[in-house]
């Protein structure tokens, strides 16, 4: 009697392949509808539920592994370096991120730049009538700018200790950009264009930070951003508010 | 407004101590089944527990610090076998048939195992592991192991869901062959 030839034997092989049952095993990496299938066919199967009741029990053995014990010297060695590490005034990480520091302390003085002339406009002698009236909206200006460095202040500390891997890390960026856009459209609502400006300004970059890994196009991103903010602060001290020449003061600064 | 802004105190040196005495055997293995080398998963956990003194400020009251730490690990012993043998550079070879059915093995259920034949099975996989390549034995340990799901083996270790998958059916093959030898022997 000849044995059975290729197309006979496949026909006989169960059409769940064991790299299906794998999946299953781990309910990773199947369908819904796939999973279901299996679900049933194990049902029915008799010896399909065999096959996956070995591998059940050999991935379960394959789970025994043992724990090996750190050396003496290595345990000792890591000890020493967490200390150091912690009797350091600064950890070396934050080095990575030293250049942003100077760019959000920047970015602190264009936007005061951007209030000064606003502030000098109290001062002036033709406003004085309407002093009385603008001086609630200051106050409200002044303190959405303490509250906007307090913003920039955190900022600051999320950028230097910043791990795009890091699931907690980014999540703190997406609220530190949701701050972000809420002062911008205080800022636009307060009538401040150029504040608005600036704060969307900054957006883009920590956004872009945020799913950045590569060393390359990081650094890129540092240049493209160091490029933004120069400009702002070259551009902001020298033009007055919009909104402060045009409805604040009617007359020319 | 702000009040995202007052983050919980961060852990403390006697509270890091504390979580390194505690686990240090769970993450060193973890980090040796990673590299396959005692110096590198050394270097792998130091470099770990530093970063993870670094970046304790972000880390979150409501987590659970020893799972943060070991994640820390993982990805540290990663980078150091991506350092050290070109992990990421690592072709994968193609299945010569991917419908290959595995060993048939004898049903361990039948036959529980006692506990001082399991520690002899552990030594036993962990000598099998070392004979696999990097890519099927990072795929293993992070799936089989330490439970991560197939989309995050893929960011991880920045290759494709298929690559992934083909790398665990051939590690698993495999350890199911040595330890079906292993079951035969006396």
């Amino acid at each position: 009697m000849r044995p059975p030839n290729i197309e006979q034997r496949k026909i006989e092989q169960p059409q769940v392949s064991d790299a299906q049952l794998l999946c299953y095993y781990w309910n990773d990496g199947l369908s819904a509808l796939e999973f279901s299938q299996i679900s049933s066919r194990l049902l029915q199967d008799a010896a399909l539920a065999a096959r996956f009741a070995v591998l059940q029990a050999e991935l379960h053995q394959l789970k025994q592994t043992d724990e090996h014990a750190l050396s003496s010297a290595a345990a000792l060695r890591i000890r020493r370096a967490l200390a150091a590490r912690a009797a350091a005034p600064k950890p070396a990480a934050l080095a990575n991120w030293r250049w942003a520091a100077p760019l959000l302390a920047a970015s602190v003085v264009a936007i005061w730049f951007v209030f000064k002339p606003a502030a000098s406009l109290m001062q002036d002698t033709e406003l004085a009538g309407v002093v009385s009236a603008k001086a609630a909206d200051f106050a409200r200006k002044d303190q959405m700018l303490r509250a906007l460095q307090v913003h920039l202040s955190d900022s600051q500390i999320l950028l230097e200790n910043f791990n795009p891997d890091d699931a907690a890390s980014t999540e703190l960026l997406n609220e530190i950009i949701a701050q972000n856009q809420s002062f911008e459209r205080r800022a636009r609502a307060q009538g401040q264009g150029d504040l608005a400006r600036v704060l969307r300004a900054m957006e883009p970059v920590l956004r872009a930070l945020s799913n950045e890994r590569e060393g390359d196009l990081r650094d890129n991103l540092i240049e493209q951003f160091e490029f933004e903010a120069k400009s702002l602060q070259t551009k902001l001290p020298m033009r007055p508010s919009k909104q402060a020449s045009t409805q604040d003061a009617p007359t020319a600064i | 407004m702000l009040n995202f802004f007052k983050r919980p105190k961060a852990p403390d040196l006697a509270i890091f101590e504390a979580q390194l005495a505690a686990h240090e055997r769970r993450w060193y293995s973890t980090c040796l089944r990673i590299t396959k080398d005692v110096g590198l998963a050394e270097d792998a956990l130091q470099e770990a527990m530093l970063k993870a003194w670094d970046k304790r400020a972000q880390f979150r009251a409501e987590a659970n610090i020893t799972t943060w730490i070991h994640q820390i690990a993982v990805r540290c012993a990663l980078d150091q076998l991506r350092r050290h043998r070109n992990f990421g550079e690592k072709s994968i070879p193609v299945l010569d048939d991917q419908n290959e059915a595995m060993v048939e093995l004898p049903d361990a259920c039948a036959d529980p195992i006692a506990n001082g034949v399991n520690r002899q099975l552990g030594a036993q996989l962990d000598s099998a592991l070392k004979q696999l390549s990097d890519l099927e034995r990072v795929c293993f340990v992070l799936k089989h192991l330490e439970g991560y799901s197939l989309h995050e083996l893929t960011q991880q270790l920045n290759t494709t869901l298929d690559s992934i998958k083909q790398a665990l059916f051939r590690a698993t093959r495999k350890l199911r062959v040595n330890l079906a030898h292993w079951q035969t022997e006396p």
